[in-house]
């Protein structure tokens, strides 16, 4: 078995003073709202089910496709590229989603200027990530002619 | 969210020149963070600021909010990253893993 690296940041209820757009809400369905959901589909009531518990279940009340670690496609962009619609994340090939990949490192260009009056309140909350200094690549168009090492040197 | 180098429109157009159809940060967006950008579009008050590597005018799909790049070797790895089947969708969001060689 290969070694396997998560890349992907946990999705969970975000602090309530995010601004809406940019926060995920859970609602946390526990066993026993399952079991009150399953008597109000079925008619079978707690006394039926192992330990009298039914199913969990969460429900985003509030996440959009950019809220965790997302995909996004050309549509997100503009509506046109190239002169032709632009693709949304449904329409893109597969393949373009399991490929080798190549890190670049971008540590030493981590900081930029302090942040100035401008800057919102909500800006430095908890929702951004890792070390906000690296790209992850994959090549997907022609891996075989460009040596992923060469990617590293370049200036990005 | 507030902080981060982002990543220029002419970096993404040499990834892309390069085959790059995927690519990923470990930060809130690909460009760098938004009140870095609209400061700066509004001070010089022209197009082609806000959102410029975004709007870069190339086909390809970026990843953003990775986790654990620093875990990764520079190569040697393949990425699973399939994004959820949302019909007409700007983006999906994914359970992006890395499968090291060897």
């Amino acid at each position: 078995m290969p070694r396997l690296v998560d890349l992907s940041a946990p999705i969970r209820q975000d602090p309530a003073e995010l601004p809406e757009q940019l926060r995920t809400d859970i609602a946390y369905t526990d066993h026993a709202g399952g079991a009150r959901d399953i008597e109000t589909l079925t008619g079978v009531t707690p006394d039926l089910l192992r330990d009298g518990e039914g199913w969990t279940v969460e429900t985003f009340t509030n996440f959009g496709t950019h809220s965790s670690t997302h995909v996004d496609a050309p549509w997100h962009y503009n509506s046109t590229i190239d002169g032709r619609r632009a693709q949304s994340i449904d329409e893109l090939p597969l393949d373009w989603f399991y490929r080798p990949g190549v890190v670049l490192d971008m540590t030493a260009k981590a900081t930029r200027s302090p942040p100035p009056r401008s800057r919102p309140s909500w800006s430095g909350s908890a929702t951004s990530c890792g070390r906000s200094t690296s790209c992850w690549c994959g090549p997907a168009a022609t891996p075989s002619t460009t040596s992923p090492a060469t990617w590293r040197s370049g200036r990005v | 969210m507030a902080l981060g180098p982002g990543v220029t429109a002419e970096a993404t157009h040499w990834l892309y020149d390069r085959g790059v159809r995927v690519m990923g940060i470990d930060a809130w967006g690909w460009d760098a963070p938004l009140w870095m950008q609209a400061e700066e579009a509004k001070r010089r008050s022209e197009p082609g600021i806000f959102w410029a590597a975004h709007q870069a005018g190339l086909a390809y799909s970026q990843i953003e909010r990775l986790f654990n790049l620093g875990e990764l070797p520079p190569t040697g790895f393949t990425v699973a990253c399939f994004p959820l089947k949302v019909v007409g969708g700007s983006a999906g969001p994914t359970r992006a893993v890395a499968i090291l060689d060897g």
